[in-house]
Parts: structure tokens; C-alpha cells; sequence
């Protein structure tokens, strides 16, 4: 199983790969194609493809990982400054995507244990 | 109701499955076209090939009507808020900016278009006009985003029409008449006051003048030119200056006489010219057929026929009456204009008596003595009555003497009568009046007491005439109807003539004469062209409702023919027909607006044309809606909460007591001008039940003379207007955009209602908002 990693080649150039992945449960997938769906009074559904394209957001929670770890990430996260720039995402089957952090204003974290953190991060397909 | 082609129909009746998108294409005549839409789309062929700018961020609503009187024109208006994208050149604040690009008046189209149906069916199944409008607003909300606020085409028909009589380009033109509007005219017989656009200057002489004086004193020389030629009473004097008020070096061109002070003196021309109106007319004054197109010459508001010395010409696409010397009215007889006991219009008239053979027959019972009606004592009367169940009529039939007189030019029915039925019985139109041969039958008013009223019977004094009294007994029940008649009267009208200066004698019959203060015309206005464009008759007189409208919206708001759309011709056949004289300064809205209303119909702009939609009788149901239709309150939930809504119409909008005023006389202004009125329809139901509602104001015609077409549209408004009406608002889907203002519907939860739709106004959904597309519908009952 690969290791979730966030890269960058061009400027800023920048990178973090976490040790462990989340754990199963803390890693949530949410696709959606933005269609409105509204029912009839006699039960028909309406529902129109408003042409958007597929959205594909992670969310990425980690119960504990390291101090160096989350140092890593907030490093990271200060040279991409936030959702400033995209990145490429590495998941945990090895596959790659562009992505974007779209939660800059929220992003949570707290000490589990002495020198252990957890972190929430979302991102989302671009 | 829209109509779509099959495809696209197929495509926007899908519930599930849709993909619809809008453009909106915009063509700036600076910028060039652009195309906004809330996501990039390319099309394969559909203008050919564009790719829409990502511009827009909401794309608001299109309400359908944004006024709710009854008597003006529908307007429908939109708003949509767009993005600034500071990437673009040029972005579209710098676009909404640059003058050139004419916001105010570029078109802009809004099209339903679905991304299925793009590729190769975008050539049979393109993208559909779902609204046309301009561009009148726009703000800038926040550095990234603007509100533009768009309404319809009617900005176009927001201007005002009418060319004034100026006084820079006509220098010669009556004082009186400069800053008058030129006149529009459709229809037939219309009596027009032309506008003196080359006149003459008038005055008066301001002290006595010898036959040998070479030095002529006015009282005002000011709009004399500085040489030229005088007349003063009806001798030509040529001068070779002006001093102030006084004429230098004055000659006698024709035989001199003494003049006293105050005599008239008027600006000696070639020709003087009156304007008719500001267009060629299909028909005008015709010398050779006076009786067709008669001119009046108007002296001190009393007007006499001229039978020569004018003549109708064109010149610069106006229609001028132009006579080549002064014009003076010939008096033959010795007949005091002023005295209040002749009738106006016609200078001359005599009232002519029944005879004593004259007979009554009918089912009533005759009351009084027939030489009643013949004695010349209006406290005398002959009266009729009968209980009657059933619809009943009785005649007088009046014999009149042989007439050998001068040819009249009028002759008239003078009636002194009332009709009523008993108190507690008295409906609307159970009595009546009538005069005539079946051609000239005409409906009088129940009167009572009694009124004096004239019908006119052409211009041969009849040897008699048949008085007809007439009770339908309209609803059935038993009704005691009474008719009296207390005098019946032939008037009989002999006009004066008006003949050219040089042919005026003061020998013989001729007593006085005057100077004509202006020429009066009765014509025919606006003409088809040759190829019959606007009525498909190659230069026919353009008279019907919907075609004055079409002629109209080409003529003054360069519209084109193809764009224009009505249903009511079949219904206006022969019997609906406009008189228009258009002599004052308004704005185009508010004449179609009347042009509307007084045809009963609504005029809108839909989204690819002009319509003059006809207020029907009936309607017919388009389509049904059904609960599968209507959007549940709960959007994605479906709670089974609809999101129909009943009321009932306004109290307001009742009228449950119409009669209207008609056949405008345009020489005149206000309420005098309406020379006819139709009789009070009511509906007691609805006045028991709301109380007595009118709108006069509502109800004064100025383009309608024919009696029938107005008592039409007064039993339609009557009919339409009398009760409170549901009123039912819902929100629907795409499946129902085609629907538009003045369809008709059925409502299926309501029982089947049938209903014409008020406003079908469009929501375009949004993918980012999560909205669907919605059209919110306002019905009324029918």
C-alpha cells in the first residue's frame, strides 16, 4: 500500500509524505455531480444535468501521526499557502491525481499524546 | 405557446435525464457577439460554431409582466449577475462600458439548449429563443461580479412619435398651429384639422387708407417679409419695404379702393398650404368627387364645404392641401353665424314634419293621439304600452312630404322619445329605438325622461321613415314596457360653398364674405404598399386593428413585417376597423397600448415577435397540468407539499358597468370630442355581489366609430371583467417552458379549471446552486 504523499514539482517546489495512512474509517471518499433533484407533488422526480463535472473530494483524517509528520505538513502547507496552489496527490493505491486543499480556513488539528498529532485535511480533485 | 422542434420537445419534456444549459448571446456592434453561459460549451455548427464565455454566476429570472393594469402593455423583465473575469481582454466590465457597444438597444437573445442535442442535431434541434431584450442597467456588486438588469424590446416603443410643425422650417406657417404634432392617420373617415404650414401672415390695417396712400400702417408687420405683396380686404397692393409695422412704397396692383381701420390684410402668396398629415394618404380631397372627401372650410368654428380651389398633393411624403389664392367663404344667404338656433357643422338646416297619413301598428296599446308626434309641442306625446312575457315590437311608421330644395348635405332623424320598463323590471338593453332601414338601424338609449336624438340618413330626404320600438325581454318574465313618442323631425342640412378669392363676387346672393380661419378634411389614412405587405391587398387602406398595429411597429419603430404575430384576425374579420388620428405628443407604448385595448387585445413582445394577443370569448385548453407537473414544496425531499397557491383576482379589477365613449372627433379635445356613447351594459349579479364598479376612464375610445365593433368589446370587457376570477400560482419544470401569456390551461387539481396563463415566468437553474430549472406559473380562471 502506497503512502498518501502531497507534491509539487514546479514552484514552489514542496513536498509531504505521511508516514502511516489514515486508518480505515478516516478516509473519506465524496463524489457528486452537482445535479438539482426536485420532486413532483405527484411523486415524479425531476432531476437535470446541469453539465458540471464530476466532483471528487477526500477527506483525510489522522488520529496520530508524528511531530515530524504534521511539521512536515504545516511546512508544506505554508509554501502552497493554503489553496493557493495545487499539488499532486499520491493516494494510498499508488494512484495520482491533481489536487487542491479546500478546507485552508479549517484545517484541524490537536496532540493525542505527547509528540503525536491528529490532522484533517480535505482536498478535492481538480 | 411556444413551439419547439421535435427533438428539443422531447428533450425539455424529460423529468429525468435533461441537460439544459443557456446562452446568452449578446451583439455588441463594437465588441462583436459574445456568448455567456455559466460553463464553457462549444457548439459544431450553431452560429456557426462559438464557445461560450464561463461569465455568468446566476442567471436570476425572466418575470413575464411588470405591470398589472389592464390597459397598458405587457413588459417583461430580467436580471442575472455575471462574473468580471480579470483574466479576460476585454473583460465584461470594460464590454458594458464602451459606449459603441449601444447596450441600451442591442438585442440581446436568451436560448434554452440542451447539451444532448449538441453535435449533429444542433442543425435540425438548435438552441431555442426563450427571451429578447436590452441591456437597460448594470451594477457593479464586488470587484468580481455585476448585476445586469435586462428588459424586453419594448424600450424600443418607449419613445415618443410625432413631427412637430416647427417654425424654422416652415416660415410661413399659422402661429396658432406651430409646436402642433402632424397627424397619423389609419382608417377611414377621419375629420382632421391640418396644421397651416405656409400660411400667410394675417393682420389688420391699424388706421383707414386712402385709395391713393403709398404707405400702409398694420397692426402687426412683423411676419411680413421684408417686400412682397399684400391683400387687404380683396385688393392686391405690392410694397418694396417695412418700417416697423408700416409697408413702404406701396403700388396698387389691382383696382385701388379705400380701406377702413381694421380691415384684414393677409400675406399675399403663391400658394398657401395646409398639412393634412405627416404621410401620404390613400384617400383625400377630391374635386371632382366632393361628396367622397369633403373639405370643410372652418371660419369662427362654423364650417362650410369647399367644392373648389384646393386641391390634396404630396410633397415630401406629406399630404398637403394647397390652394393657390386666399381662401374665402362665399355667403349666400342672409343667415347670422352666430345665431344659436342653427346647428353647427351644418350652417343651414329645416326641420321637415310627418305627415297626418302617417301609421302605427305593433302588439301595444297606443295611448294618446298620433298628431301628437306631428304638433311641433314637445309636452305632447304618443304613447305605447303593453304587459308582455315575450319579446315584442311595435313601428310608427312617419310619411313625409315630397322635398324639392337644394340637395341636402345631410339629413338627420330627429327623435324626442323614452322607452322604459316598470320600476323593478329595468335590465340593461330591454328597450330600444331603432330608425331606419336595416342598414341604418341604430340602437338608441332608454331615456327617460325624454332625450332629442338625431340619427342620420344620408343626404336624400326620405319620404318616410319607420320608427322602430323594440323590447327583447331579455332573462323572460312579465314586463310592463312603455314607449312614448313626442316628436319625430326630418332635419334637413344645406351646406354653403368656399370658393378661390379671384372667383368671389359681391353681386347677386352673396352677402358677406370671410376669410377661412382653416381647412377641416375628412379622409383615409395610411396606405398598403404595392405588394400588399401589411394587409396582402396591394395599396389598400390599412384599417384593421392588427394590421394598424404591424404598419405601426414598421413604420415608427422600423420593425420587421416577419416579427410580428397576432390571432385575433379571424375574430376582427370585417366588423373590427380603427379611425385613428394620432395628433398629439405621446410615446409609442402608450398608443399601442390603446390600440390594444380598444380592439380588446393585449400587445407584448414575446421572445422572437411583437403579438396582439385577442382577448377571446372563449378559450381553448393548450395543455393540462397535472400534481406530476407541479414542484413539490420539498425540492429533493418531496414532502408532497404543493407549491400551488389560490386566491382570487383583485376587487379591484371589477367592472360590472360599462359604457364607452367612441368616434373621437379629432378637431376637438376632451370629453366634447367623443361624439358617441354606447348604451350601459351592466350585469346586476355582480353589482349585487361587489357593488356598482366602473373605470370611465378606461372606456373613452378615440380610434373606434363603428358602433358595432364597440358594443362587441363592451359586452367582451363586460363578460371578462364582471366577477373575481382564482387566481393560481405553481411552480413547474422544463416540461412546461413552452407555455406563455395568454395560453390556456387546465388545471387538474382544481377540478379541471380552465385558465389563461398571466405569466409563465422562467427560473434557469443553476448546477453550482443545486437549483433545478422552474418556470413559476400565474393562471387565471377563465
Amino acid at each position: 500500500m502506497a503512502k498518501i504523499k502531497f507534491a509539487r514539482a514546479s514552484a514552489p517546489v514542496c513536498s509531504v509524505e505521511f508516514a502511516r495512512n489514515p486508518s480505515p474509517g478516516d478516509y473519506n471518499r465524496t463524489i457528486g455531480y452537482k445535479q438539482p433533484m426536485d420532486y413532483s407533488v405527484g411523486g415524479d422526480p425531476y432531476i437535470y444535468d446541469k453539465g458540471l463535472a464530476q466532483e471528487n473530494v477526500r477527506t483525510l483524517h489522522w488520529r496520530n501521526i508524528s511531530a515530524t509528520d504534521y511539521a512536515n505538513f504545516l511546512t508544506f502547507l505554508g509554501l502552497v499557502v493554503g489553496a493557493k496552489y495545487g499539488f499532486t496527490f499520491t493516494d494510498t493505491d499508488g494512484s495520482t491525481a491533481t489536487a487542491r486543499i479546500i478546507n485552508p480556513n479549517d484545517i484541524q488539528s490537536a496532540p493525542v499524546v505527547t509528540g503525536r498529532e491528529s490532522l484533517t485535511v480535505k482536498i478535492r480533485y481538480e | 405557446m411556444k413551439s419547439f422542434p421535435a427533438n428539443f420537445a422531447a428533450e425539455k419534456n424529460k423529468k429525468t435525464g435533461a441537460s439544459p444549459f443557456y446562452i446568452l448571446e449578446c451583439p455588441f456592434p463594437s465588441t462583436g457577439t459574445i456568448y455567456l453561459a455559466d460553463y464553457i460549451v462549444t457548439t459544431a455548427s450553431w452560429k456557426g460554431g462559438i464557445t461560450t464565455k464561463a461569465w455568468i454566476k446566476d442567471w436570476g429570472q425572466i418575470d413575464e409582466d411588470i405591470s398589472g393594469d389592464m390597459a397598458l402593455t405587457k413588459v417583461s423583465d430580467f436580471s442575472l449577475t455575471a462574473i468580471i473575469d480579470p483574466n479576460a481582454s476585454p473583460h465584461l466590465r470594460t464590454i458594458l462600458e464602451t459606449a459603441a457597444n449601444n447596450i441600451e438597444v442591442t438585442d440581446c437573445r436568451l436560448y434554452l439548449a440542451f447539451r444532448d442535442l449538441l453535435g449533429a442535431l444542433e442543425t435540425t434541434d438548435p438552441p431555442q429563443i426563450m427571451w429578447t431584450g436590452n441591456i437597460i442597467d448594470f451594477e457593479w456588486v464586488d470587484e468580481l461580479t455585476m448585476r445586469l438588469d435586462m428588459v424586453d424590446r419594448s424600450i424600443r416603443i418607449d419613445k415618443y412619435i410625432g413631427t412637430k410643425l416647427d417654425s424654422d422650417t416652415y416660415t410661413s406657417a399659422h402661429p396658432d398651429d406651430i409646436g402642433k404634432v402632424m397627424p397619423i392617420i389609419y382608417g377611414s373617415n377621419n375629420l382632421v384639422a391640418c396644421l397651416r404650414s405656409d400660411w400667410g401672415a394675417r393682420t389688420t390695417l391699424k388706421a383707414a387708407m386712402t385709395d391713393s396712400q403709398t404707405t400702409v400702417e398694420l397692426s402687426d408687420a412683423s411676419r411680413m417679409p421684408a417686400s412682397g405683396y399684400v391683400v387687404i380686404d380683396e385688393e392686391k397692393i405690392g410694397y418694396a419695404s417695412k418700417t416697423g409695422n408700416t409697408l413702404n412704397t406701396c403700388t396698387r396692383a389691382t383696382t385701388a379702393v379705400a380701406h377702413g381701420p381694421g380691415a384684414q390684410t393677409w400675406e399675399y402668396k403663391d400658394q398657401y398650404d395646409s398639412i393634412i398629415a405627416g404621410h401620404e394618404l390613400k384617400g383625400v380631397y377630391d374635386p371632382l368627387n366632393p361628396s367622397a372627401y369633403p373639405v370643410y372650410a372652418e371660419i369662427e368654428g362654423e364650417r362650410f364645404r369647399v367644392d373648389s380651389g384646393v386641391e390634396a398633393v404630396v410633397s415630401s411624403d406629406k399630404h398637403l392641401l394647397r390652394a393657390t389664392e386666399q381662401i374665402k367663404v362665399k355667403i349666400e344667404e342672409n343667415v347670422n353665424l352666430n345665431d344659436p338656433g342653427h346647428y353647427h357643422n351644418v350652417p343651414s338646416s329645416g326641420f321637415w314634419y310627418p305627415t297626418t297619413g302617417s301609421s302605427v301598428k305593433g302588439v301595444f296599446t297606443e295611448t294618446g293621439s298620433l298628431s301628437y308626434i306631428i304638433d311641433g309641442d314637445p309636452a305632447t306625446k304618443y304613447g305605447l304600452s303593453a304587459i308582455i312575457d315575450y319579446a315584442a315590437t311595435a313601428s310608427i311608421t312617419a310619411n313625409f312630404q315630397a322635398y324639392s330644395g337644394p340637395t341636402p348635405i345631410s339629413v338627420y332623424a330627429v327623435i324626442t322619445h323614452n322607452s322604459y320598463v316598470t320600476a323593478g323590471f329595468r335590465d340593461a338593453g330591454e328597450g330600444s329605438v331603432k330608425v331606419g332601414s336595416a342598414a341604418l338601424r341604430i340602437d338608441m338609449p332608454i331615456a327617460d325622461p325624454p332625450t332629442t336624438q338625431e340619427v342620420y340618413l344620408g343626404t336624400s330626404v326620405p319620404t318616410s321613415i319607420t320608427i322602430d320600438l323594440a323590447h327583447p325581454n331579455v332573462g323572460g318574465g312579465l314586463y310592463e314596457v312603455r314607449s312614448h313618442v313626442f316628436e319625430i323631425q326630418l332635419k334637413i342640412c344645406l351646406g354653403y360653398t368656399a370658393s378661390a378669392f379671384t372667383s368671389l363676387s359681391k353681386t347677386g346672393g352673396i352677402v358677406s364674405t370671410r376669410y377661412v380661419d382653416r381647412f377641416v378634411c375628412l379622409v383615409d389614412g395610411y396606405k398598403d404598399d404595392g405588394s400588399g405587405t401589411i394587409t396582402g391587398t396591394p395599396s389598400a387602406l390599412i384599417e384593421r386593428p392588427d394590421h394598424v398595429v404591424k404598419h405601426f411597429l414598421c413604420t415608427y419603430v422600423s420593425w420587421a413585417v416577419a416579427d410580428f404575430y397576432t390571432n385575433a384576425a379571424t375574430e376582427f374579420g370585417s366588423v373590427y376597423m380603427f379611425s385613428i388620428v394620432i395628433n398629439d405628443y405621446q410615446k409609442i407604448k402608450k398608443w399601442l397600448a390603446q390600440m390594444a385595448w380598444e380592439s380588446r387585445c393585449y400587445f407584448r413582445f414575446a421572445a422572437s415577435r411583437a403579438e396582439l394577443l385577442l382577448r377571446a370569448d372563449s378559450i381553448s385548453s393548450a395543455k393540462t397540468i397535472t400534481n406530476n407537473m407541479i414542484a413539490d414544496q420539498g425540492g429533493d425531499r418531496g414532502d408532497s407539499r404543493t407549491t400551488m397557491r389560490v386566491r382570487r383576482s383583485s376587487l379591484q379589477d371589477i367592472i360590472n358597468k360599462i359604457n364607452i365613449h367612441y368616434n373621437r372627433d379629432a378637431t376637438k379635445s376632451g370629453d366634447d370630442a367623443y361624439r358617441s356613447t354606447t348604451r350601459t351594459a351592466s350585469d346586476a349579479t355582480s353589482i349585487a355581489r361587489y357593488g356598482e364598479k366602473e373605470r370611465p376612464e378606461l372606456f373613452k375610445f378615440d380610434f373606434v366609430q363603428a358602433q358595432t365593433m364597440v358594443e362587441d368589446i363592451r359586452d367582451v370587457y363586460l363578460a371578462r371583467l364582471k366577477d373575481r376570477k382564482k387566481v393560481v400560482e405553481m411552480d413547474l419544470f422544463l416540461d412546461n417552458s413552452e407555455l406563455e401569456f395568454a395560453d390556456g390551461v387546465t388545471i387538474t387539481p382544481l377540478s379541471s379549471l380552465l385558465c389563461e396563463v398571466q405569466k409563465a415566468n422562467l427560473y434557469p437553474g443553476s448546477g453550482q446552486e443545486m437549483r433545478n430549472d422552474k418556470v413559476h406559473l400565474i393562471v387565471k380562471e377563465y
